[in-house]
């Protein structure tokens, strides 16, 4: 039977050593505590200036940006998804069980977190939590599918005598 | 669901990671089927039974039966 694509077991260790550095980086430019400017001419398809107080809407442009947040989404959410789809060294129909139970609760979780807010949070308030579900879901997938798996590996390790 | 893998593996006198490298899965997998943790899919069952040289319902039974 043919199973879905995965990306290749060699990826994982990389792809988790990238997204670790990633997630640092993105926490420690959260927290205006370390920050590189790399400003260079891009192509934009829309570029508002709406939340800087200028209300000057741009389409299909060249603008002056500073990419290092840019590189650091893509960087943080290439590696997240590699680390969640990738081989593991033995992959059977279980392990692809656990990798969809991971991201059903993934999608759960984030949604239901993601609707509480809509009825708790208002105002401006709302932008910082749209940006934390937005790395939250790839965060949370591959919390619950590495400890879904170690859960696993750990219970069903030695033979059952019965 | 009830198995009789354990059975079958003591009669072919295999481990269960013997059983797991010639189906291709996680001994862990192995172990789960028989714990009755977890079902598996119809192509496993049977490349279960051609392994073991039985029927699919020899091996595997619903609680019930």
């Amino acid at each position: 039977m043919k199973s879905i694509y995965l990306f290749p077991n060699k990826l994982k260790i990389p792809a988790l050593v990238v997204f670790i550095i990633s997630f640092i980086l993105i926490l420690l430019q959260a927290t205006h505590t370390f920050d590189i400017e790399i400003n260079t001419k891009v192509f934009a398809i829309a570029n508002d200036y709406i939340l800087e107080g200028e209300n000057l809407d741009k389409y299909s442009v060249i603008i002056t940006d500073n990419i290092y947040n840019e590189i650091l989404d893509i960087t943080f959410f290439l590696s997240g998804v590699i680390l969640a789809f990738s081989k593991e060294k033995t992959e059977d129909e279980m392990i692809g069980l656990i990798r969809y139970k991971s991201l059903t609760y993934s999608t759960d979780f984030t949604f239901s977190m993601l609707i509480l807010s809509e009825i708790f949070i208002y105002g401006a308030s709302f932008i910082p939590v749209i940006m934390f579900f937005f790395y939250g879901f790839i965060l949370f997938l591959n919390i619950f599918y590495y400890t879904k798996l170690f859960i696993y590996k750990k219970q069903f390790s030695y033979e059952n005598e019965d | 669901m009830k198995t009789k893998i354990k059975v079958f593996r003591a009669i072919h006198n295999i481990t269960q990671a013997e059983l797991a490298e010639k189906l291709g899965v996680t001994r862990q997998t192995i172990n789960a089927i028989e714990a009755g943790k977890y079902a598996p899919s119809v192509e496993l069952a049977l490349r279960m039974s051609k392994m073991f040289n039985v029927t699919v319902n020899e091996i595997f039974q619903l609680d019930d039966e």
